[in-house]
Parts: C-alpha cells; sequence; structure tokens
C-alpha cells in the first residue's frame, strides 16, 4: 500500500493509499499486542510467535523483485486489495469470536479493525466497479479469491511436502559422502600475495 | 565507468555504486521493500540505480560479488557431510538452499542489466571485509587487517596485511565451525532473540549480569587456541536450532520469558559471561595480529566488531596502539569491499579514495519535490530553521532528522535520525518506551560537540576515531550524571557519538543548543523496532505519524507533518 502511495500519479488516490498503509500499521500495533499478552497467559515459545521480516517472501506474501502495484492496472488492484479485505474481515471475525468471552479488550479492539477493513473493502470495490463492467469484475473478482486462497494454502502447508523430494535429496547426499570421504581438502591459512593467487572470475 | 559492489543472499543485502570521483551510491535492499534485513538479490536497489545513473554495460566497469558463491555454499556443507547421517536435516537443507543463493548471481544481474560476463567479477568474503576497512584511513601499511565474524567461504577469523603498494598477504585465518561469532548467535537464540538481530541485545543484557559462567564457555571455546567445543553447539545439525542439549545442561531452559525477574537475572549472568568470553577471545586475537604483523594499529571489520561493548573493554588493556572498526563492519558493508575489490583488481597498485563515511544517496537524490509540498507544512525556511529546532528541542519536543547523505551502517548519525534533547527526562523515555518500543534494558545514544565531549565522558584515544561514528562506548563523568542521567546504561557507558564537521545541520543545532543550556541530544535511528530505517518521504511522513512526531529537519528548513 506505501508503495502503490509512492509511484500512483494522483494525489488523491496517494494520500488515501497512505491513510490505508497508517491503517494497517495501526491493526498491526494491536495484533502485536493481543500476541504478546497471549503469549504470557498460555506461557507460549514467544521465539515460535515472533515475526521474522523475511518469512514474508518464503511464504509468498510478496514477491522479490516486484511489488504487486507494479504489475497490475489501478482497477485490477482495487479488485485485488477489495478481495483481499474481505477474505481477511471473514477471518477476523472468526477470530474476534475466538476471544470474545474471556478478551473483552481484545474483541473490543478487533472490532474497531473490522470498522477499518470494512471501510476499505467497500472503498476498492466501489472504485472497481465504476472502473470495471460488471462482467469482468465478477470474473477478476472471484478470480482474486481463489487465488488469495491458494496462496494461504502455500504458505500454511510449505514445510508439509516438501518431504516429497526427500528420497532424491538424501541420495545425492549418500553419493557425495561417498566422494567426499576419499577427499581430502587442504586449507590455506597464509596466502604471500593474495591479489595475485586469487582468480576474480571464479566463483570457487 | 561505475565500478558496483554487491552483499546479498545472507544478510541485508546491499549495493555500493562509486565512480571514484564524486558519485558514492551506498543503498540497501531494506530501504525499497521495507522489510528489515531483507537478504534477498537486492533487485529493487540494483533497478533504483539503474534508473538513476543510467546503467548499462557501456558505463559499468566491473560488477563484483563480496564473496565466492561456491566455495561460502561448499564450506559448510563439507564440513557436515563428513557425518551424513547425524547431520541430515542441515545437509538437506543446505541441498535445497543450493539454488536459492549466490550461484545464480550472474543470472540475478543479467535479469535486470545485460551486462558482459567478464564484467561480473568474485571477491573473497574477508577479504571484502579487509577492503571495506580500507574507507575510513590513509596510510594503510601502518595497520593490520582483522575480520572476525560468523563464518564466510569456510573461514572464521582470518589476519592481512597491505603494503604501500597494495600487495595484500593473508597471515593467519581460523576455520568453521571454531567461530566466536557464531557461539554469540547460539546464546542469543538460547536467550530468545533473533539471530542477526538479537546480538545488540544480548551485548546490553549482558551489563545486568556477572559473569558467573566464565568457566562454563571457557569449557565451550578455547579462547587462546580459538577452538569450539561442539559438543554444545547444533548449527552444524540443525537448520532451526544453534544449541545442542547438553548446552540447556550447562544453562537449564531456553526461550524463558525475560520479563520476569528470576529469568531476566539469570539470562543477563549468561549473556554476561558470553560477553566476557568473546572479549577475552578478541583480545588473543588482537594480540596475535599484532605479534605476526609487528603492527600495532588495527583495522578490525565482520559482524563481531559491531559489538561496541568489546571495542571500549579492549581499549583498556593496552593491547594496541590505535584501533578502528569502520561504520558497517558486517557483511552489508563488505558490499562497499567489494567494490573497492574490482577497483583494486583493475588498477593494481590502487584502491578507492573515499573521503566521507556519510556514502549513501543524498536525500535530493531519492526523492521529488513535489512529495516533500504534499505531505509536510514549511514551517522555518529561514537560515534560522537550525535555531528554531533547537528551541523546540529544549521545549521537549521530539524532532526527526532527514537531510545530507544517508548512512552506511547499522546506526544513524545524525543524517536519518529522531533526536530529543537528553537532558529532558521524559521526552528521553518516552522516546524509548513509547516510540521506539525498545526494550527497558537498552539505553539510547547521546550525540555532542567533539569541543564539549571531554566535560561529560572519558574514552582512551586509542579508540577515539570510532566516536564519530557510534564504533564505541565511552564512559560517563560526573558532570553527566548530574545533569543527563537518562542517556548512561547500568553499567556507566554511554555509546556516544560526537560531531566535527561545522558545516553538518546537526553540528549547528548542537551548538545553538549549548547556548539554550543542554549539550547533549539523544540520538536514534529514524525507524520503529521490527522496521528498516527511513528511506524516502513517504517512509518520513508514515513512521512521523505512526510515532505522532510533529517536526522534521530537513536540508533546508523545519518542517511539521500535514494531516492528509
Ligand atoms: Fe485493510
Ligand atoms: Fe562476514
Amino acid at each position: 500500500m506505501l508503495f502503490a502511495a509512492k509511484i500512483v500519479n494522483n494525489k488523491k488516490l496517494s494520500d488515501g493509499f497512505i491513510r490505508h498503509a497508517l491503517d494497517e500499521y495501526k491493526h498491526c500495533f494491536i495484533f502485536t499486542n493481543i500476541k504478546n499478552q497471549l503469549i504470557s497467559e498460555y506461557k507460549i515459545n514467544k521465539k515460535e510467535l515472533s515475526f521474522v521480516p523475511n518469512h514474508i517472501y518464503n511464504k509468498g506474501y510478496i514477491y522479490k523483485d516486484h511489488f504487486i502495484f507494479e504489475k497490475k492496472k489501478l482497477n485490477d488492484f482495487a479488485i485485488f486489495v477489495g478481495a483481499n479485505e474481505a477474505i481477511a474481515e471473514e477471518k477476523l471475525i472468526d477470530f474476534s469470536n475466538h476471544l470474545k468471552g474471556h478478551k473483552p479488550l481484545a474483541f473490543k479492539q478487533i472490532q474497531n479493525i473490522l470498522k477499518d477493513e470494512e471501510r476499505h473493502t467497500e472503498y476498492s470495490l466501489r472504485f472497481a466497479k465504476k472502473n470495471n463492467s460488471f462482467f469482468s469484475y465478477q470474473i477478476k473478482l472471484t478470480k482474486e479469491k481463489v487465488l488469495s486462497f491458494f496462496r494461504h494454502i502455500y504458505a500454511n502447508s510449505l514445510n508439509k511436502f516438501s518431504f516429497i523430494f526427500h528420497p532424491i535429496l538424501i541420495t545425492i547426499i549418500i553419493a557425495l559422502s561417498l566422494v567426499t570421504y576419499f577427499l581430502k581438502l587442504k586449507k590455506k591459512i597464509t596466502d604471500e600475495d593474495v591479489m595475485k593467487n586469487i582468480d576474480p572470475n571464479s566463483i570457487t | 565507468m561505475f565500478y558496483i559492489g554487491i552483499s546479498a543472499y545472507y544478510h541485508e543485502s546491499s549495493i555500493f555504486l562509486t565512480d571514484n570521483k564524486d558519485t558514492n551510491c551506498f543503498v540497501k535492499e531494506e530501504f525499497f521493500s521495507r522489510i528489515k534485513g531483507d537478504k534477498n538479490f537486492p533487485h529493487r536497489s540494483l533497478k533504483f540505480l539503474i534508473k538513476k545513473f543510467d546503467l548499462k554495460n557501456e558505463n559499468i566497469k566491473s560488477i563484483c560479488f563480496y564473496e565466492k558463491p561456491f566455495k561460502s555454499w561448499w564450506e559448510i556443507f563439507y564440513y557436515s557431510i563428513k557425518n551424513p547421517f547425524q547431520n541430515k536435516d542441515f545437509l538437506i537443507n543446505h541441498l535445497k538452499n543450493f539454488n536459492k543463493g549466490s550461484i545464480f548471481f550472474y543470472t540475478d544481474v543479467n535479469k535486470l542489466i545485460n551486462i558482459s560476463r567478464e564484467k561480473i567479477v568474485y571477491s573473497s568474503h574477508h577479504l571484502s571485509h579487509c577492503l571495506y576497512g580500507l574507507s575510513v584511513i590513509k596510510n594503510v601499511s601502518d595497520y593490520v587487517y582483522v575480520t572476525c565474524d560468523g563464518v564466510g567461504e569456510g573461514e572464521t577469523m582470518s589476519i592481512y596485511t597491505i603494503d604501500d603498494e597494495y600487495k595484500i598477504k593473508k597471515i593467519w585465518t581460523n576455520f568453521y565451525p571454531n567461530s566466536i561469532g557464531l557461539l554469540y548467535s547460539a546464546i542469543t537464540d538460547f536467550l530468545g532473540f533473533e539471530i542477526n538481530e538479537g546480538e545488540f541485545k544480548v551485548m546490553s543484557l549482558g551489563s545486568f549480569g556477572k559473569p558467573v559462567y566464565e568457566k562454563e564457555l571457557k569449557e565451550m571455546f578455547d579462547v587462546e587456541n580459538f577452538v569450539i567445543n561442539m559438543d554444545y553447539f547444533k548449527f552444524h545439525k540443525s537448520p532451526s536450532k544453534s544449541f545442542s542439549k547438553k548446552l540447556c545442561e550447562v544453562f537449564g531452559e531456553p526461550y524463558l520469558d525475560i520479563n520476569e525477574k528470576e529469568n531476566f537475572n539469570k539470562y543477563a549472568d549468561i549473556a554476561s559471561s558470553t560477553q566476557l568470553i568473546l572479549e577475552h577471545t578478541m583480545k588473543n586475537l588482537i594480540q596475535k595480529a599484532i605479534n605476526l604483523s609487528g603492527r600495532r594499529k588495527v583495522i578490525l571489520t565482520g559482524g563481531v566488531a559491531l559489538n561496541c561493548k568489546m571495542v571500549h573493554n579492549l581499549s583498556k588493556q593496552d593491547i594496541f596502539e590505535e584501533m578502528i572498526i569502520p561504520p558497517s563492519p558486517g557483511d552489508s558493508g563488505s558490499a562497499i569491499g567489494a567494490a573497492n575489490f574490482a577497483f583494486l583488481e583493475k588498477s593494481k597498485v590502487k584502491t578507492i579514495d573515499f573521503n566521507s563515511i556519510f556514502l549513501g544517496p543524498k536525500k535530493s537524490l531519492i526523492n521529488k519535490k513535489e512529495s516533500k509540498d504534499n505531505l509536510f507544512l514549511k514551517i522555518n525556511l529561514t537560515i534560522d530553521f537550525a535555531n528554531e529546532a533547537a528551541t523546540k528541542l529544549i521545549e521537549g519536543e521530539i524532532i526527526a532528522s532527514y537531510y545530507g547523505s544517508t548512512e552506511v551502517g547499522p546506526r544513524s548519525l545524525g543524517n536519518t535520525s529522531i533526536l530529543c534533547n537528553a537532558r529532558n527526562e521524559e521526552a528521553v523515555n518516552n522516546l524509548n518506551l513509547n516510540l521506539k518500543k525498545r526494550g527497558r534494558f537498552q539505553p539510547l545514544a547521546p550525540i555532542l560537540l567533539e569541543e564539549n565531549f571531554n566535560k561529560y565522558f572519558s574514552i582512551n584515544k586509542n579508540v577515539f576515531k570510532n566516536l564519530e561514528w557510534m564504533g564505541t562506548l565511552c564512559d560517563a563523568k560526573e558532570l553527566l550524571y548530574k545533569d543527563y542521567a537518562s542517556i548512561i546504561h547500568i553499567d556507566g557507558t554511554c555509546r556516544t557519538q560526537i560531531v566535527k564537521d561545522e558545516s553538518s545541520l546537526i553540528y549547528k543545532v548542537l551548538k545553538n543548543l549549548s547556548s539554550k543550556g543542554s549539550n547533549i541530544l539523544v540520538n536514534t535511528s529514524f525507524n520503529i523496532s521490527k522496521d528498516p530505517v527511513v528511506f524516502d518521504l513517504y517512509d518520513v511522513y508514515v513512521n512521523m505519524r505512526r510515532m505522532n512526531i510533529k517536526f522534521v529537519l530537513m536540508d533546508d528548513g523545519l518542517y511539521q507533518v500535514k494531516d492528509i
């Protein structure tokens, strides 16, 4: 959202994106607080729930070489945002229902977040509806919802299916271990002329 | 013609571009992606440089990667494969990462610039650290160059000398897994902090404890011969856990909540003992470097050199005549070392002339003028704006600064900072706990004019130079306790920065501040914890709104955030 604010050529839209980004930062802060409360209450190992920024890449939530806004047209971006905000809303309602009885404060905070998210969804989808024909709007919306569904499946099952490749990897490891068993690699502790002895084009 | 150095894939990715004339531009990938410690190939940074400097095959002399990709991958694999069954988890993971790493560096570059293959060169990991060290000195043959990090191409410690014709000799090396850096990271992990990020916290936490585990830690690492006892560690076996059960038998349960007093005290003792072992090791390593080279001036690089408490404690032991740690001694600064390698490799007898430590892009190169007008209100654009800023600081205001060139290292040196009057305890505490959301055991750092330094602080002159970029701690004097107690760490030290450059904006602000009754500001990096430092004006705006900071100092005046 912040990136979109940076490059969009329309001051009003840019301001809107900034406001949206600020909302999301606020939500993130609230979630972190709720998380910390749960950690201390249930004596959870805080490392297990700690946020590691680089994992956003591994889980496929952000591309390594571009932002979504660079690759999508404004209308499509609006549909993407609207669809995902709507999905987030549903999940949040579920989550807040879990907290309803025993965490009244957290429940209330999430209701406030929900109000923001509703506004985001509404605004984005209204924009998209205005700029797409009815038919293309519906198709694109469905497409984004399906993609989002798979994105979450992918993120949640990242390590669960990786064992499929294990037999191949283990074969490679066994083969390499046999080769290296006979390998006697000497390490150089000193080097009389480092620049002369290094091959700048070599990767080894 | 441009020389470009790139460091990527393992730690925060960065690129340095220079023409060895007036153009220097150091950028980190996290500046653009807003993902702290972003370690992917720096696509976004490279795109930025291509656009700003119109990069193409014709105007690039060479692009240098900071290490040998295959060697770096292979060396740790080779160690673990000697016991393939015990270490299979690590090996599988390491094999899986083969294609995600630097082996495909050329392909990654080529996706963005069509560049001929012979223009891509590869330095060596510790050599890049060493060559970055040259950026802060003139007489290269006076110094011995010591590098100490976690691991790089299978090396963990190395010692170099360079003569006046730039002939470089490596005079000693230590190898994986004998790494004091990895030991420190494993303890960081044990204490529940993130590796590559929490090491600073361990250092600060250590000041609250006593080194009661010295004996146990010396069993884990032989500080005289630099040998690790792998029974206590697992980083060669497991991709996710760096310490073994045996370590837990010594220290007890890992990942406890340090908000509970009992746990806090215990973990502080462990941190303190680890710090002590690090200091003993580094003392012996530097002593070894001096003995082997016959030189008593030291340039220290590698991630371990970021431990400013170690620098401070070693400075008191009369081992060296001088020790300098450049502002970004870790892997991200090695992009600069890599560019220096590319230059030396072509010229044979010369390296890049560095005449500033601020090697990042000017703020004017980053931003469009309209952004400033759209997001900020002009408060004072007269020559007097530094004075008005000082007045606001005296009144207790917390002010952001965003001017000049961006800093290179992990510490903001005034150009991209948040400032407040160090004499105002309420403002200092508010800044640390509420705005920056840091732990209560991590104190904020002071900044002051060089001429006022001796009034408040003392330091051994052999590490004095590092004060220009917060590379060391120093001791608080009586007068500091009287008026500025809230910036002093529990052990009586401060991570102080001195300002010498009279033309800099921070100099003018501090000068004005002095005339109003305070000589010291608190200076902290312009970000919220877990977020990268701000890069462009949009980041500035959003972060100010998030932290509720009203005013920001820019090159040409004092501004206020608009309400949009
Ligand atoms: Fe939203
Ligand atoms: Fe390194």
